[in-house]
């Protein structure tokens, strides 16, 4: 019988050779951005389409690199898909607490972190053994930090 | 997997020359230097092998597809690292840090061609040329450690050759099971 390893490294594979939104929208009027990761040459391009509710409505992803950039990448696209902006607010700082990186809260004078928001993260909890090896958390947190530009960007 | 490389065949070319002389005339002074030949020759192949090696694991370490090769490579980093503190001690207990060949930068590094097959590769295809590369490493090391199980006198380094010739013999066959999880 597999274990929880197995089971990770299953879902971590599946993702990487089926990636989910795969491709490319039509930009403008998608959000094109790029992100680059220059330790490990990963590159990974979101595109996205937000409706008038301020969901996202289509969500595509470009690029190459490690099986963990792209992987979490494929997570991420379907994980995001059809929730709004304060959803996927709530979702990063639950994935990117897995990974512990704790955003503190603007304006407050301690440095504490963040409270974590309780969601589930589904396939993504795969990559939490990437945490154990700093070098790597910037290959599974690029497309989550290609992300927040693309909201930036569709916010200004 | 077997390839043994120029070097070691020097060496064990040599070390055979010594264990012959030593044969002739087991009761003469010159088998105490002959032992003590093997073991510098030993601390000083073994630094060369693992510098390579370490290199070899950081590089997975940084690149690999899997989270346990993740976990492998560090534990091949950390077993190395270790032992190249061992080998270094060991000579600067004898005054002889100077013999240390990976001062010299280029010693002890991946080859040119190493490099760049490991260059040319992304994703997956990067475990599948890398693996057999640490396998053949570690491989390269067991061999060295079993030079000076055969020929040393130190028994402190003769322990540690022993040591590593088990480690890194399991540590090549740990690669291949890791290789063999269907995926």
């Amino acid at each position: 019988m597999p274990g929880l390893e197995d089971l990770y490294r299953e879902i971590i594979l599946d993702h990487y050779r089926n990636p989910r939104n795969r491709g490319e929208l039509e930009s403008p009027p998608a959000l094109r951005v790029e992100g680059f990761n220059p330790l490990c040459g990963d590159e990974i391009v979101v595109y996205l389409e937000l409706d008038g509710e301020g969901r996202i409505a289509e969500i595509r992803i470009g690029g190459q690199g490690c099986s963990i950039s792209q992987s979490s990448a494929s997570m991420m696209s379907a994980a995001v898909k059809g929730r709004t902006i304060a959803e996927v607010g709530d979702l990063t700082r639950a994935f990117k607490a897995m990974m512990s990186i704790h955003e503190s809260s603007l304006g407050g004078e301690a440095a504490e972190p963040a409270e974590v928001p309780d969601v589930k993260l589904g396939d993504l909890e795969a990559l939490r053994g990437v945490v154990k090896f700093p070098v790597r958390i910037k290959c599974a947190t690029l497309a989550w930090n290609t992300l927040a530009q693309a909201l930036d960007d569709a916010a200004s | 997997m077997t390839r043994r490389s120029p070097r070691l065949l020097v060496i064990m070319a040599i070390l055979a020359l010594l264990s012959l002389t030593a044969c002739s005339s087991p009761t003469s002074p010159a088998a105490e230097p002959d032992g003590a030949a093997a073991d510098l020759e030993f601390v000083r192949s073994m630094l060369v092998e693992h510098s390579r090696g370490l290199e070899l694991a950081r590089i997975a370490i940084a690149r690999t597809s899997y989270l346990d090769m993740m976990e492998f490579a560090t534990t091949i980093a950390a077993t190395q690292a270790a032992e190249v503190e061992q080998l270094r001690t060991w000579l600067a207990a004898r005054g002889r840090q100077d013999a240390d060949p990976t001062l010299d930068p280029g010693v002890g590094r991946l080859s040119e061609t190493q490099r760049q097959a490991l260059d040319a590769v992304k994703g997956l295809q990067f475990d599948n040329v890398w693996m057999p590369m640490m396998v053949e490493q570690l491989r390269g090391s067991v061999e060295v450690a079993r030079a000076e199980i055969d020929h040393g006198r130190d028994p402190a380094l003769v322990a540690l050759a022993r040591t590593i010739a088990t480690t890194q013999q399991q540590q090549a066959d740990g690669i291949h099971r890791i290789e063999e999880v269907p995926s």
